[in-house]
């Protein structure tokens, strides 16, 4: 019994629930018999990896849905032997090459090439092609992607790359223009709301609309999150009311927490109590620029626009720091004290202005 | 006029009883003057006749000096009769030989006087005045208690006698020996005689004659006086002796010097304590008896235990031996106190020439000496009178008069075979020289060689501890030291072709290591490992061979060298069969094996295994000592050997001897600034001795080595994170030195740094305070972004750049004082919890990857949340019943139990409850039993899972492979995972959940996991 979300995970380009004129033009593309390198990207939650599937499940038919676990081992240039677990079908390898960390540069070549160097014995009626799943892109180390440069060209005839990723902003140029972008954009709220429904409906219950719209706001327009949510909001109460609460996530909830903790008070004892929550929050590995865009945004709800600018300011060039070092913790007390800093400072003029 | 003289002389003596005590008091004055002497003597030259006069005052002050010297005057008494008759005698026998300065004609003249001067003892009374009452105003005074003198001494020879001894004059005043001595004067006369008309300084030494003479009148005076005395100080000797037990405790319990090292010793010139001989009594103000002993060595003087004529001085500190003093007192030995032998040591110039030394030496050996100091100075001697004067030219100022005499009274002796033997010489074969030279060298070299060891061994070698008490922190009963001597003093009990009890069995508890045949001495350099070997091989008399890494000890050097020796039997135990007592005789050998641990390379190929084999057929003890007793290469051998770990002595107990040695080498130190050496030196006594010795080397600079030091100094993080933001540090820190903190341990510093910050109140204004905690940590933030740099591109050239970013800037923002004690940086513990979070998503994402393709970010986002309320829902509002539902969402994600357990920590929050907590125990159980049920069902799906399983741990394992520590641990787990697993599967999964209870252990999941997958797998198909 699994859960809503993989449940009702469409399998059929045809079946998509939202942009459907992308998914026709897949098809048209795959039907045509052959086609390009693919860059898949757009936010987490907006189905890149279901089209991902539905595209290949177009191409092989269903063979692809025989899915397997396997270790391959890579050696790294300095001898380090290390294992890579892959999934994959007949058809094509799944591999998430960041998994390796720094080595990810090997992962690439050699299994690219592997994969690669076989061609299908019998061509009549399969594709000529493999097909190879890298996940997460945007992850790879600068020297990976330049491996994979040379490689898609190369064994173009022999294999085709999807690589999916969040954000192109961090894929080489070379690469994407190797590639075809396919860009999927998160759904509408819209969109979701039709989907909740729909999901509600084949479970048996009914979705108020304004409760459906709030799941989908809340999700930030993230449907894997909106449907989690939905399961979420059944298991705490069902049938569905209009007013029912929608649980936020924890660790949503824990960086509103410190919003409101920053805003609240402004001393060196308050400093050492964020710090603990922000240790907190990173070692429950939330993304630490997450951290941040929910600081801001919390933030900015009690900001004058003023000041507003100034601490978006502020979060981006502590960000971009962030991303620059190692330990998130000193750029996120960086910003905090900077932040409590600013803010005292102005709250102290307003209210000598005021006075 | 006797009548007159008497009075004046009865004047004399009150005064001079009077200007003792005053003598004693500036001794050095009367000294110097008696040195400095040469400038009045000239005086007296240019006016022979007014010389009468000054020589009278003189003779005053001379009388108060050697009142002291009470022995001296009675012998002196008749010297100075003599002398003065016999003067007479040679001016008017020798005018000739003076104005030639014929030596032969001068030895005569010697030879003539001391006839005389026999004969002359009673003529002189007449013939004295006659001849000198135009000339000498003070010689006719002198004559005039000679007669005197002489007329007590011819009537009562034997009461004289009596009055000596009484006064504790060991001189018996036998007639004999006053002839000599007479003789003796005579020669000195003969000498002065010439000298005065060389216009060298004959009236330098006439002075203490006159001076003696006048004494000694008072002295008899005195004595007469004092007769009744005596028989009071006999009482009192009694009472001495009492005192002396007393005394004796004083000594006891005297201590060292009052202010070491208060005053500065001064450079003296060379050799300029040539020929002196010096006993210090009592306690000095600043230097330590070693320290002056060293000093007298140093400059060529000769330091005497007991106080005897030989003596030159008598340096008198603080609580005297009496019974030296009452000696020196009656011998008339100089004595001066501490100041008085720095200026000493200040104003006495060097003898380029050893001539001093030959001259201390006993008349018989004189000769010799002297002639080899003629052949040594560069002018070669034809005439020994030319040698003289020059000579005498040469020390003139340095010498002191009575050194003088005496040489010249040797000279005078020698002056027969001298001739003889300078014709040898000067003819002469260079063997002869040599012959000589090397005699007088063998004479000197007690003196010189002992100065040279002293200046030549360095510190560690000087203090290197000669028997086992010496060793530091070796006093314990316990201590290695001791066990190794018992062990070395058991070894031929027990091994060897003698051994009485060959082949005893010991416990395990029994740490005395009687069963190995070699010990192992291990630890940290500047420990004293070797110092121990030498020690107690010394104090069991065994020999010791050595053999160290600048000796080869390869598999074959070791061969030929040592097992020749090691197997050696003497030939005698061969042929005697009384084997046992034999072997007690002789001396017993050591095989001493240093620095084992550095056998390696190509040099020492093959030599451990020969060191051990050695140990096994070895007729004698080894002792290895190694550095590093964990190195692969000591593993093998310490198998054999009798382990003794020698442990860094604690600091005080290096303190307390450091600071013995500092007061022996005058090394000012505080012992706060010694254990901040000794720390700094990471507990390495050479290595300390080696700073000391350093310091003692400047010792004026030694204030600003000091603080040279102290930069030096490695520091905690703890001290360091205190100076960082202490700004009492800051006053009189620079920018540099602020930085320099940083490198005490820049891994470290910026968390300390990091962690501390906020803690710290600095002395700002209220209303500063948010904006210098942000720029602190702003300042941090770009440290870390640095470090980034750092690490990642190997750019540590940046280094100092980060230095100023993550310790100096924060730390000058942020001066204040600390109000609670710094926190260890708690970034590591966090680290590597969120390292452990990482690594259980990790495994979470891997396992659901088949049924949902999510990423690792979005499942602990996202999934996990739902996942657990999905499993733990059922089991919560449903009970028993939900158990189906529960085990079948994880089935359907590929859940292990531990997953479970690693979801519910990942979704743990601190405001949020354990879900589990609300779930009863009973049910749990059952839960976990209808998991194990499905689990097994899938378990027998056949032998590829194995395979795979044996993979899949592989790759847990590289997942792990960022956290380091951990990974180790887990390879050790995994392989009996495996084991276990393997186990499990044939028989009954049953085990998995038992044994899985940690969550921390990633290979545990994988176990059961792999149980499962391959059978979803298959399912599908």
């Amino acid at each position: 019994m699994s859960l809503w979300v993989d449940k009702y995970r469409p399998k059929d380009l045809s079946k998509l629930d939202y942009h459907k004129d992308q998914a026709q033009r897949l098809k048209n593309m795959v039907q045509q018999g052959d086609f390009p390198h693919l860059l898949v990207y757009g936010p987490s939650g907006a189905g890149k990896k279901t089209r991902i599937m539905c595209l290949l499940k177009e191409l092989y038919g269903n063979g692809v849905d025989r899915l397997r676990m396997d270790t391959m081992t890579f050696e790294s240039a300095s001898k380090r032997k290390f294992d890579i677990s892959t999934i994959s079908s007949n058809y094509h390898i799944e591999v998430n090459p960041s998994d390796a960390g720094i080595y990810d540069r090997t992962v690439v070549m050699d299994l690219v090439k592997t994969t690669a160097q076989t061609h299908q014995i019998d061509p009549t009626g399969q594709k000529e092609f493999k097909v190879v799943l890298l996940t997460n892109v945007d992850e790879l180390t600068k020297d990976a992607q330049h491996a994979l440069r040379r490689t898609m060209e190369k064994y173009v005839g022999t294999c085709r790359l999807i690589l999916s990723t969040n954000s192109t902003s961090r894929v080489l140029p070379a690469i994407r223009s190797r590639c075809l972008g396919i860009r999927v954009p998160a759904p509408t709220i819209e969109e979701i709301k039709t989907i909740l429904t729909k999901v509600a409906k084949k479970e048996g219950h009914d979705l108020p609309n304004e409760l459906a719209e709030r799941i989908a706001t809340t999700s930030e327009r993230n449907l894997r999150r909106a449907l989690l949510m939905l399961e979420t909001c059944r298991v705490e109460q069902i049938p569905y009311t209009p007013d029912q609460k929608v649980t936020e996530p924890d660790w949503q909830l824990y960086i509103k927490g410190i919003a409101a903790l920053m805003v609240k008070e402004q001393s060196p004892s308050k400093l050492l109590e964020l710090r603990s929550r922000f240790y907190e929050l990173l070692t429950h590995r939330i993304p630490s620029d997450l951290i941040f865009k929910g600081m801001l945004q919390e933030i900015n709800k009690k900001c004058d626009l003023q000041l507003k600018i100034q601490v978006a300011n502020l979060a981006a060039e502590y960000e971009h720091r962030m991303h620059q070092g190692s330990k998130e913790i000193f750029h996120l007390e960086a910003f905090a004290a900077k932040f409590m800093s600013l803010y005292k400072k102005f709250m102290d003029a307003s209210m000598a202005d005021f006075m | 006029m006797p009548q007159d003289i008497r009075s004046f002389f009865a004047r004399q003596s009150s005064s001079s009883a009077v200007t003792q005590e005053k003598s004693r008091r500036k001794p050095p004055r009367i000294s110097d003057e008696e040195n400095s002497s040469p400038s009045k003597v000239k005086k007296a030259k240019h006016n022979d006749k007014s010389k009468d006069k000054e020589v009278k005052s003189r003779s005053k002050k001379r009388t108060i000096e050697s009142s002291d010297e009470d022995d001296v005057k009675t012998v002196n008494v008749k010297k100075a009769k003599i002398e003065d008759s016999s003067k007479k005698v040679e001016i008017i026998e020798d005018p000739s030989s003076v104005f030639n300065k014929k030596p032969v004609k001068r030895i005569n003249s010697t030879k003539v006087t001391k006839k005389e001067s026999q004969k002359t003892e009673a003529k002189k009374s007449s013939k004295h005045p006659t001849a000198f009452e135009d000339d000498d105003f003070d010689a006719t005074l002198n004559q005039l208690d000679t007669s005197q003198i002489e007329d007590e001494y011819l009537n009562s020879l034997k009461d004289d006698e009596k009055e000596h001894n009484k006064s504790g004059k060991k001189d018996k005043g036998s007639p004999e020996n006053k002839k000599n001595e007479n003789s003796k004067v005579n020669k000195d006369n003969v000498h002065c005689d010439v000298k005065t008309k060389d216009s060298s300084k004959k009236i330098s030494k006439k002075d203490p004659h006159p001076k003696l003479e006048v004494e000694k009148s008072s002295k008899i005076t005195k004595d007469k006086k004092k007769n009744d005395e005596y028989n009071e100080i006999i009482e009192e000797n009694i009472e001495k002796k009492k005192q002396h037990a007393a005394l004796y405790q004083n000594y006891l319990h005297r201590g060292g010097a009052r202010n070491p090292g208060s005053k500065d010793v001064p450079e003296g010139a060379e050799q300029c304590f040539a020929n002196l001989s010096f006993l210090i009594t009592g306690v000095l103000e600043s230097l330590e008896r070693e320290e002056i002993e060293e000093i007298i060595k140093k400059y060529g003087g000769k330091i005497l235990t007991t106080v005897s004529k030989k003596l030159n001085y008598l340096i008198v500190g603080d609580q005297p031996g009496p019974s030296k003093m009452t000696k020196a007192n009656s011998l008339g030995v100089k004595q001066i106190d501490e100041d008085q032998f720095l200026n000493l040591l200040r104003t006495l110039p060097g003898n380029k020439v050893k001539i001093d030394n030959s001259k201390i030496q006993t008349n018989q050996q004189s000769p010799k000496v002297k002639i080899n100091e003629e052949n040594k100075s560069s002018i070669t001697p034809i005439d020994s009178d030319k040698n003289e004067s020059i000579k005498v030219n040469h020390k003139s100022p340095s010498k002191k008069i009575e050194l003088m005499k005496i040489s010249k009274v040797e000279i005078k002796k020698e002056e027969l075979p001298k001739n003889l033997k300078l014709d040898t010489l000067e003819t002469a074969s260079n063997k002869n020289l040599k012959v000589v030279e090397t005699k007088v060298k063998i004479e000197e070299s007690p003196q010189s060689t002992e100065s040279n060891i002293a200046r030549v061994t360095a510190l560690v070698e000087k203090y290197r501890p000669k028997d086992m008490k010496q060793i530091i922190g070796q006093n314990g009963d316990k201590s290695n030291a001791k066990k190794l001597f018992k062990w070395l003093s058991n070894w031929y009990k027990y091994h060897g072709c003698h051994a009485t009890e060959k082949g005893v069995k010991t416990s395990w508890k029994d740490d005395s290591g009687i069963t190995n045949k070699a010990a192992l001495l291990s630890g940290p350099p500047g420990v004293g490992k070797t110092t121990t070997a030498y020690v107690v091989c010394a104090q069991l008399g065994l020999e010791i061979l050595e053999f160290n890494a600048s000796d080869t000890r390869s598999k074959k050097s070791l061969q030929d060298e040592i097992s020749s020796i090691l197997s050696n039997k003497t030939v005698k135990t061969l042929f005697s069969n009384t084997t046992d007592k034999s072997n007690a005789t002789k001396p017993k050998h050591v095989l001493l094996m240093d620095e084992v641990d550095g056998m390696a390379g190509n040099e020492d190929r093959g030599g451990m295994q020969e060191l051990i084999s050695l140990i096994k057929a070895t007729e004698i003890p080894i002792i290895c000592i190694c550095n590093d007793r964990a190195s692969q290469k000591i593993k093998s051998l310490a198998n054999y050997t009798f382990d003794l770990r020698f442990q860094k002595p604690r600091v005080e107990l290096i303190r307390a001897a450091m600071m013995s040695l500092c007061f022996k080498e005058g090394i000012k130190i505080t012992p706060d600034e010694l254990s901040q050496i000794i720390n700094s030196t990471n507990q390495d006594i050479r290595q300390v001795i080696n700073h000391l010795s350093m310091m003692s080397a400047s010792k004026q600079k030694s204030e600003q080595n000091y603080q040279e030091k102290l930069k030096n100094l490695k520091l905690g993080p703890w001290d360091v994170i205190h100076k960082v933001f202490s700004c009492d540090e800051h006053k009189n820190m620079k920018f540099r030195d602020k930085s320099d903190l940083f490198f005490h341990d820049y891994n470290i510093a910026p968390l300390f740094v990091y962690e501390n910050y906020p803690m710290v109140r600095p002395n700002a204004p209220r209303s500063e305070l948010l904006a210098r905690l942000s720029k602190a940590s702003s300042s941090l933030a770009i440290g870390d972004t640095i470090e980034k740099a750092i690490r990642s591109n190997q750019s540590w050239s940046l280094l100092p750049v980060q230095a100023v970013f993550s310790s100096v800037i924060p730390g000058t923002v942020m001066s204040g004082h600390m109000g609670v004690r710094p926190n260890f940086p708690s970034w590591l513990g966090r680290n590597s919890k969120s390292n452990k979070f990482d690594r259980l998503l990790q495994e979470l994402t891997l396992h659901i990857r088949l049924t949902t393709g999510a990423s690792k970010e979005s499942v602990n986002l996202d999934y996990i949340k739902m996942l657990v309320n999905s499993i733990l829902t059922p089991l919560i509002n449903d009970g028993e019943n939900g158990i189906d539902q529960a085990v079948a969402v994880m089935n359907e994600y590929h859940l292990s139990r531990e997953d479970l357990d690693s979801l519910i920590e990942l979704t743990q929050w601190p405001h949020t409850r354990d879900p589990m907590q609300t779930i009863p125990s009973k049910l749990k159980a059952a839960f976990t039993k209808a998991y194990n049920k499905n689990a097994q069902a899938f378990s027998n799906t056949g032998t590829t899972t194995k395979k795979k399983s044996a993979r899949e741990n592989k790759d847990d394992e590289y997942t792990d492979g960022n956290d380091e520590p951990l990974s180790d641990e887990n390879e050790e787990d995994e392989k009996i995972e495996n084991d276990k697993l393997i186990k499990a599967k044939t028989s009954k999964a049953k085990s998995a959940p038992s044994k899985a209870k940690t969550t921390a252990k990633t290979s545990k999941p994988s176990a059961s996991k792999t149980a499962k997958k391959p059978s979803t797998a298959n399912k599908k198909k």
